[in-house]
């Protein structure tokens, strides 16, 4: 079984949001975009009532409700044992279960009836919540939904809906992991998921407890604490005032748990012991160790439900957590191999990697509608197709260009190749007390997206339909004002436009960054690159002829940003550029000439080089 | 699955036999795991009794739900509202709020993915009082019947809606299982009762099967048997004396468990008598007196809704606020407690912070209802009922009064005295208005 489709709305940062799920999903996307918000709301709707923490105003959208406030989360639940609902009678039956809906898997539509294209069993359910302005607290309910089209409030007295029980949801087989893990508690009888296991397995070793139990409840004699030397006395001196005070003489006595057989699971602690050395408690073990031994744990419990021909869906949140690249990859494919579904967030681009582009989702939140869309609705054909380069070869990249808030396609790979190096050499002499107007924020905002040469156009129309904030940079040459032309036709067209100064291309403006002290630099740069450069327009050119040479941008970058006046001028535009492409309504620098008039549909902007040496 | 289907006369222990033999298939693990028992009644008084005796039984306790076809019909139609079409809806909106869900429900029962989807919460239905089932109302059994093991009873002579046809939908009962045929009337053993009883149902004369006897210095004419008395009083509204003193001297007789019947509770002349029955008292000719007594007239609600939104003295529109303060003072009342509750609730999910009379008057009125439904009202000895409420229940004591004002025909006459004298286990006093009534139906044919 698998969650198909879900909708969220009035939760918490996302007023509406409509996502279709793959069979396992990797959601990515900035930071505070609301992907703990899509694997929260499913942990509403499905996990265990222990799951799910206490709601607060907070989780309302907007934070403060009103009567008429409501939390609704509805998902789509399809893949039922043989897809027929005989098998599933807890799920399609009057009185207790849902209706049946039928759902085209090419279109994502739900019919009452089967029919050609309806062709997969699904059920609708649906978690509510409202807050009580009287009691301070949230009453929420979870429920079947029979049409959504005429759902109304569920908790108005006029309309009537049939509770879905946890016995049922439990057949889902739904676990979130969420990325605020208390570890060392995992591996332990409080732990629900260590109960579930051991009972999924064979049952509590009732024994073993009941036996430990007795220890601790009637010690041996000599092994009291009582007993022991230094306790002795204290203790007696209590029983002498306790038998003044009571007529029963009651005897003290010490015991190590409250002796009863909660007592005992609860005072269970993990262990853990690396070859012959000490066995040393969970909470000194370092959290990668404790997080591996747990995500194990789980893989066990997933796997015994697999084993049982049971259903097993796992969220998990940032599985890069506390855990080494290498253990990384073999983690999520693991997993991925062992359950239903997965449904995995992180920040992780080396994780999203692992997923194929059509799992790969985007979580874009403009003011709470949230969209969520797949890098690629299909999987890619032909090895020669640039966006199988773009998919394969740059992927990591790509991804890890996503997750900023705006996006940047240049129009040729040297342009991401120098803006990189510039930045990365930049952030090498980056200090805490490094003047303010040598440091750039470019990289914590924009992400710049690795695209072919004259790629452009095919890349823009990759992006856009996952990141609404996407811009694009062209040369200064004719060529670069025919994809301004060409992208503005299109729709949606790119957020924002940049445009190098007339002929010029990127190693211009790397020109004009080592002109900031260019009788300084330019002799170390012709030494390092063993290349005879005398002045601004051979190393332009020179610069154009290695395009293609990754170590001669590294080199040059880290030579010109070794110098304080470079650094400012680089600090400038990438600080000016950062500025225009978050809020290209105006003009908010004057390195950046706005070139269209206000409220243009592709706002563009022209770099103009201030000569201010 | 099977079908079986109980008929027999009134008192032949239909409903017994019927739950006796449910009882048996949920001893032989006809519900699994999840599973329950459906029990359709066509009246909320037969479904509360019928829960009843049905929770008496340990087999079926939490396993069964008790609904009247009304409400199994919206639920069910509520719920698969997606499959409907518009010419169904359109019927159904042409048929009205009563019979339109029965009509729809039977519809959706012919799509074989309802029925199942029933059936597999439950697969064993079960439904007393056949007779009275309209055409839509049939349909659900005869859609349920493809999908679950079925056990229905009914005797067409007991239904009591005049010119509903139901011989071709006993026809199918008879036709659909196994039938048991029930002959042996167990709820009494009265003779003459049986008799008279046994004499409308064959449409021949009631007096035939009674003696004839002379009382009093009058010459008033009764007719006895054995736990049955018919007697006649002259038909006049303006004087009701007569018509309560004879009342009242039946009732002389016990109070324990008497039910007043009569198929027109609407007649004035009724009513008055009933009222001068609860008000004043009669002397016995050698000393002492009898009367007054507190019979009471069921499903009265009407009364009940105006008495209590008098009592709250309602403006047009109230706020919430000023509306929490009235009802504080009548709290005691348990059905403002409960519009109390209902009023507080809306305010809290829904914000509204005004409310119309109308509005208000509605909610007295639904819960007036509720308390009926679910029973709530405490019952008095001396019940007054019409014909329709009484069927499926038995007392001790049945007094018919029988006004000039019943219409219909003959063979709708019949069944309509023929349930109410079947009601009673021990004895049944007839009260004729109007003498020249005994020459014709249900009385002589």
């Amino acid at each position: 079984m698998h969650i198909h489709r879900l909708k969220i709305s009035g939760l918490r940062g996302v007023q509406n949001a409509d996502i279709i799920f793959g069979k396992h999903s990797v959601l990515v996307g900035p930071n505070n975009n609301g992907k703990t918000t899509i694997v929260e709301a499913l942990a509403l709707l499905l996990g265990r009532d222990r799951l799910v923490r206490r709601l607060t105003e907070h989780d309302f959208h907007q934070s403060r409700p009103i009567e008429t406030t409501r939390i609704l989360i509805i998902a789509t639940i399809s893949g039922f044992p043989e897809n027929d609902p005989h098998h599933s009678p807890s799920w399609f039956a009057m009185g207790r279960g849902g209706v049946e809906k039928w759902l085209n898997p090419s279109t994502g539509d739900l019919a009452a009836s089967a029919d050609a294209h309806h062709t997969e069993l699904s059920v609708q359910i649906a978690f509510a919540a409202r807050f009580d302005l009287q009691e301070l607290e949230a009453e929420t309910v979870r429920f079947f939904v029979d049409d959504e089209a005429t759902l109304g409030d569920p908790f108005h007295e006029d309309t009537s809906h049939t509770p879905i029980s946890s016995k049922t949801l439990q057949e889902l087989g739904f676990f979130m992991v969420p990325a605020s893990r208390t570890w060392d508690k995992w591996i332990s009888f409080t732990s629900e998921l260590f109960r579930r296991l051991v009972a999924t397995l064979g049952g509590l070793p009732a024994t073993a407890i009941r036996d430990a139990r007795e220890r601790l409840w009637e010690p041996e004699a000599g092994q009291r604490l009582e007993e022991q030397d230094g306790v002795t006395a204290i203790v007696e001196q209590a029983n002498d005032e306790l038998g003044k005070l009571m007529p029963s003489s009651p005897k003290l006595q010490l015991r190590i748990t409250g002796t009863d057989s909660n007592s005992v699971l609860e005072s269970i602690v993990p262990h853990f012991a690396h070859g012959d050395g000490p066995t040393l408690p969970s909470a000194r073990q370092g959290t990668g160790l404790t997080s591996l031994q747990s995500l194990l744990l789980l893989m066990q419990f997933g796997k015994a439900r697999a084993d049982a021909n049971k259903s097993f869906v796992l969220a998990v949140e940032e599985p890069e957590l506390h855990i080494q690249p290498s253990q990384q990859k073999r983690l999520v494919n693991r997993l991925n191999a062992l359950c239903d579904q997965t449904i995995v967030t992180t920040h992780s681009p080396l994780v999203a990697a692992m997923f194929p582009v059509e799992a790969t989702y985007f979580v874009d939140n403009e003011n709470g509608q949230m969209t969520v869309a797949p890098l690629s609705k299909t999987e890619p054909a032909g090895p020669t197709n640039h966006k199988q380069h773009l998919f394969f070869a740059w992927r990591q990249k790509l991804i890890a260009a996503l997750m900023h808030q705006r996006v940047l396609i240049p129009e040729g790979i040297s342009d991401v190749a120098w803006l990189e190096a510039i930045q990365t050499a930049l952030e090498l002499r980056q200090s805490w007390d490094s003047p303010d107007d040598e440091q750039s924020k470019f990289s914590t905002f924009v992400g710049v997206v690795p695209t072919d040469e004259a790629k452009i156009s095919e890349t823009h129309n990759v992006i856009r339909h996952v990141h609404r904030h996407c811009a694009i940079l062209v040369d200064g040459d004719q060529a670069g004002r025919d994809y301004l032309a060409e992208l503005r036709a299109v729709d949606p067209s790119p957020s924002a436009a940049v445009v190098w100064p007339i002929d010029w291309k990127v190693e211009h403006v790397i020109t004009w960054i080592a002109e900031a002290n260019i009788a300084q630099v330019l002799p170390q740069i012709a030494e390092a690159n063993s290349a005879d450069i005398s002045n601004s327009a051979e190393l332009s050119a020179f610069l154009e002829k290695r395009k293609s040479y990754a170590p001669t941008q590294e080199i040059t970058s880290a030579i010109l940003m070794n110098e304080a006046a470079c650094r400012k001028r680089a600090a400038q535009l990438l600080n000016a550029l950062s500025d225009t492409l978050l809020d290209p309504s105006f003009q908010s620098s004057p390195l950046f000439v706005q070139e269209t008039d206000d409220g243009a549909e592709m706002p563009t902007f022209r770099f103009e080089p201030p000569n201010d040496v | 699955m099977t079908f079986d289907f109980f008929e027999g006369p009134a008192g032949s222990g239909k409903t017994f036999n019927m739950v006796a033999h449910a009882r048996q298939l949920v001893e032989n693990d006809a519900l699994d795991e999840g599973q329950r028992m459906l029990a359709l009644t066509f009246m909320n008084g037969a479904r509360r009794r019928l829960t009843e005796s049905l929770n008496a039984e340990s087999s079926f306790r939490r396993k069964f739900d008790c609904l009247t076809f009304d409400s199994f019909a919206q639920k069910l139609v509520k719920r698969r509202s997606t499959k409907l079409t518009d010419e169904m809806r359109q019927q159904a909106e042409a048929l009205g709020q009563f019979h339109g869900p029965c009509f729809l429900a039977g519809e959706l029962l012919k799509d074989a993915e309802v029925s199942r989807w029933v059936a597999r919460t439950y697969p064993l239905v079960l439904v007393d009082e056949a007779q009275d089932l309209d055409v839509h109302r049939q349909g659900i059994i005869l859609g349920l019947k493809e999908c679950c093991t079925t056990v229905v009873a009914a005797d067409s002579f007991q239904c009591l809606s005049d010119g509903q046809e139901t011989v071709n939908f006993i026809d199918q009962l008879n036709s659909a299982g196994t039938t048991h045929s029930l002959t042996q009337c167990h709820r009494t053993n009265k003779g003459g009762l049986l008799a008279a009883a046994l004499a409308v149902r064959k449409g021949e004369n009631i007096l035939d099967v009674l003696n004839k006897q002379t009382i009093g210095k009058n010459g008033n004419v009764h007719w006895i048997g054995e736990g049955i008395e018919l007697s006649w009083v002259p038909a006049n509204a303006r004087n009701p004396g007569l018509l309560a003193w004879t009342i009242a001297f039946q009732l002389s007789r016990g109070t324990d468990d008497v039910a007043i019947l009569t198929p027109d509770a609407r007649s004035i002349i009724i009513r008055n008598g009933i009222a001068s029955v609860r008000e004043r008292s009669w002397n016995w000719p050698r000393g002492g007196t009898f009367g007054p007594f507190s019979a009471t007239w069921e499903g009265n609600d009407n009364a009940i809704v105006d008495s209590i939104a008098e009592s709250l003295e309602l403006p047009a529109i109230v706020s919430y606020d000023e509306l929490c303060g009235l009802f504080d003072k009548h709290l005691v009342n348990s059905i403002v407690k409960t519009v109390d509750r209902r009023v507080r609730r809306l305010q809290r999910v829904t914000g509204q912070n005004e409310f119309e009379k109308s509005q208000l008057e509605t909610f007295i009125s639904d819960a007036v209802r509720a308390n009926e439904r679910l029973g709530f009202k405490k019952s008095s000895k001396i019940k007054v009922m019409s014909i329709h409420g009484a069927k499926n229940r038995e007392f001790d004591r049945v007094i018919v009064l029988w006004p000039q004002s019943v219409t219909g025909s003959d063979e709708h006459k019949r069944r309509l005295i023929y349930n109410a004298m079947t009601r009673a286990k021990n004895h049944c006093a007839i009260i004729v208005l109007g003498k020249d009534r005994l020459n014709s139906a249900p009385f002589a044919p």
